[in-house]
């Protein structure tokens, strides 16, 4: 008599096959599905275009404030945009759309030069008349700041000292500016 | 034992999705967003991997969980692990960026 495979829970089984992930012995072999020609869920949509916007609105923002910026395509997903203040001082943005005044922890990349700017929509975010809120970190405070904080999610509220604060990024090309000026100046 | 035979086959054919005539709309989606935002992957875009075309390996062990291979609409891949239940849901447990 063998003995019977224990009953597990949905949870435990979800572990085990998570577990399997790089075990190719424990998966079939691949099969290949067409892409779906159906129209997609408005939820989907809603989501993907919202994230457009405040791309694009981030983008706008930079250029009325005279920084030279452009939007990445398909480089690595922390960078939706990237900022050239000067020779060899380039920053980079990555933009978090919130749908809601709440921002959940997620794994950031924190290092020297790289931006997030949260966008957020108070009114509702299919009404074009309302602009969105936006909150622009250094990742290396925001880093510091969460690193503080147990919480898991964050209201946009705890945010509100960096509403708007895109001297954070022109501040910083003023003074590498600066220190070229100085530095060519006394050469 | 005939008649056992089939009705077990009746229903482990209900469980197994129908690949080839997949279609995306026809489902609806849960997703464990905690486990993929710890990953860096949206919910909307771990769904657009299954308007986009995919691989799907099935999980010898529990047949009604499935690893899929396939692109976001920004042409990022992901891998998913997924539970298909009864037919009509799709439950993404987790998944990485690849």
């Amino acid at each position: 008599m063998t003995a019977r495979k224990p009953r597990l829970t949905q949870n435990e089984v979800d572990a085990v096959v998570i577990n399997q992930v790089d075990d190719s012995n424990a998966w079939g072999k691949p099969v290949l599905v067409p892409p779906s020609h159906s129209p997609r869920p408005k939820w989907m949509l809603v989501r993907a275009h919202l994230e457009s916007a405040a791309k694009w609105y981030v983008l706008y923002s930079l250029h009325r404030r005279g920084l030279n910026a452009s939007a990445t395509i398909g480089s690595h997903e922390a960078a939706d945009i990237t900022v050239i203040r000067g020779a060899g001082d380039v920053a980079t943005i990555e933009v978090k759309t919130l749908t809601e005044p709440l921002w959940r922890r997620e794994p950031i990349m924190a290092v020297k030069n790289h931006f997030l700017v949260f966008v957020w929509y108070p009114e509702s975010p299919s009404d074009p008349k309302f602009p969105p809120n936006v909150y622009v970190w250094s990742s290396r405070a925001f880093r510091n700041w969460l690193h503080h904080r147990p919480d898991d999610t964050f209201s946009v509220h705890d945010f509100n000292k960096h509403e708007n604060a895109w001297q954070t990024l022109v501040a910083r090309s003023r003074v590498h500016h600066t220190s070229r000026a100085v530095s060519s100046a006394a050469t | 034992m005939a008649e056992h035979g089939r009705v077990l086959q009746h229903v482990v054919r209900f469980r197994v999705p129908n690949w080839s005539k997949f279609d995306a709309s026809a489902f609806e989606y849960e997703f464990a967003s905690e486990k993929l935002l710890a990953h860096g992957i949206a919910d909307h875009e771990a769904a657009q991997v299954f308007w986009n075309g995919f691989r799907a390996l099935k999980n010898k062990g529990y047949r009604d969980r499935y690893q899929i291979i396939g692109l976001i609409d920004g042409g990022r891949p992901l891998k998913l692990i997924v539970h298909v239940r009864a037919k009509t849901t799709i439950r993404v447990i987790t998944g990485w960026p690849l």
